[in-house]
């Protein structure tokens, strides 16, 4: 999350739910799956699951494939890192590879945003020594028109391709419409 | 074998009072069981500097070696079964029994979520994974709490267990290959 982005989701919401469990792209040795959706107000959350299994002894040693915290100074990103994005039905996206910045009148509320969350980071290797497994947090602004919303991902160095999984925006406002806001007017919270 | 959980379109607010919540979402079924995350809220209060406690059983507060195990600032939480099983966060699980009846469900914290405390000045929030093994049977799933020190009596709250069940039945492992492993 960057330094100037203000804490989202608000912990003063409770969100609603969008029962969402895709499989966003498979390979023997490969599984990406997004699950959740938690709905709030002004965007929504969501949990990445990553699994790898059959790793090369390099990988087995460690390695970290997300883009969006480490620092990249090359003109190409390199083939191992994992490619995110969030497509709105309208045709505004967002990835991991492209942090969207906030101004200084703070963020855009049309502009799609897509962050890292809370609650991110290794979860298991699994029972063998050559798996690994990420369950990873990210957060989306605003909510998605209704129509098709797109979860996009590419990882060249894991062998997938540009791979999608949509489901519905109307779902997702759905559930933010049962979000429940705490307590009204909490100054430690934004519109969300 | 690892599995992909399927999601159950569940998010309930337990208990409401002017400065507490006791919310649940994020309800996954499993072959063995479901999850869900307990997300509990409490409002601001005036003294900023003041610590917020940890209000849950067998995580350090109170001091198991106090006289009184299961004061008021506890928080009670349980689920009961349309068959009448239980179980609560005060039966001292993960301690499991060696002579446990296998139906009897069980409740064992700890996940991937976490939990976050925030201190009071600005309220104090936390969300906890909870597990329970195994699946409940069809009919009527309650989920119940109560906090005396926070001002809520016992309340319970039911859905139908179809909705984990149905979670449940979606649950697929990750790798195809691994179906039958």
């Amino acid at each position: 999350m960057s330094p100037r982005e203000p804490t989202w989701p608000c912990p003063n919401v409770v969100p609603g739910m969008a029962p969402v469990a895709a499989i966003l792209a498979r390979t023997s040795e490969t599984v990406l799956a997004v699950t959740g959706i938690r709905a709030y107000p002004a965007g929504f959350g969501f949990t990445l699951k990553l699994r790898l299994r059959n790793l090369a002894p390099r990988e087995r040693r460690g390695f970290w494939p997300f883009p969006e915290f480490g620092h990249h100074h090359g003109r190409a990103w390199p083939a191992e890192a994992l490619r995110l994005s969030v497509e709105f039905a309208d045709g505004r996206s967002a990835t991991n590879i492209e942090p969207a910045t906030i101004g200084t009148d703070g963020p855009d509320p049309d502009r799609l945003m897509l962050s890292d969350g809370p609650g991110t980071g290794l979860v298991a290797s699994g029972s063998s020594p050559d798996r690994w497994g990420w369950d990873m947090e990210y957060r989306v602004r605003p909510l998605p028109p209704p129509g098709p919303l797109a979860f996009i991902c590419a990882w060249p160095g894991r062998g997938i391709a540009a791979s999608r999984a949509e489901v519905d925006g109307a779902a997702i406002r759905e559930a933010a419409h049962a979000a429940v806001t705490l307590w009204p007017n909490d100054p430690y919270c934004g519109d969300d | 074998m690892e599995v992909l959980p399927g999601v159950a379109p569940v998010a309930l607010v337990l208990a409401r009072t002017d400065d507490t919540v006791v919310g649940l979402t994020d309800v996954r079924g499993y072959p063995e069981g479901f999850v869900f995350v307990l997300r509990v809220r409490w409002g601001a209060v005036v003294n900023r500097d003041e610590e917020a406690p940890w209000p849950f059983p067998h995580w350090g507060s109170p001091d198991p070696l106090d006289s009184d195990l299961f004061p008021d600032e506890l928080l009670r939480f349980g689920v009961q079964f349309a068959d009448g099983r239980k179980v609560t966060n005060l039966d001292m699980y993960p301690f499991v029994p060696e002579d446990l009846p296998p139906d009897q469900p069980v409740l064992i914290e700890g996940g991937d979520i976490g939990s976050e405390g925030g201190r009071l000045g600005r309220g104090a929030s936390w969300d906890l994974e909870q597990t329970i093994q195994p699946l409940p049977p069809p009919g009527p799933l309650a989920f119940v709490c109560a906090w005396p020190a926070r001002g809520i009596p016992e309340v319970r709250v039911e859905i139908d267990a179809g909705l984990v069940l149905d979670a449940a039945a979606a649950a697929r492992p990750f790798f195809a290959s691994e179906v039958h492993s």
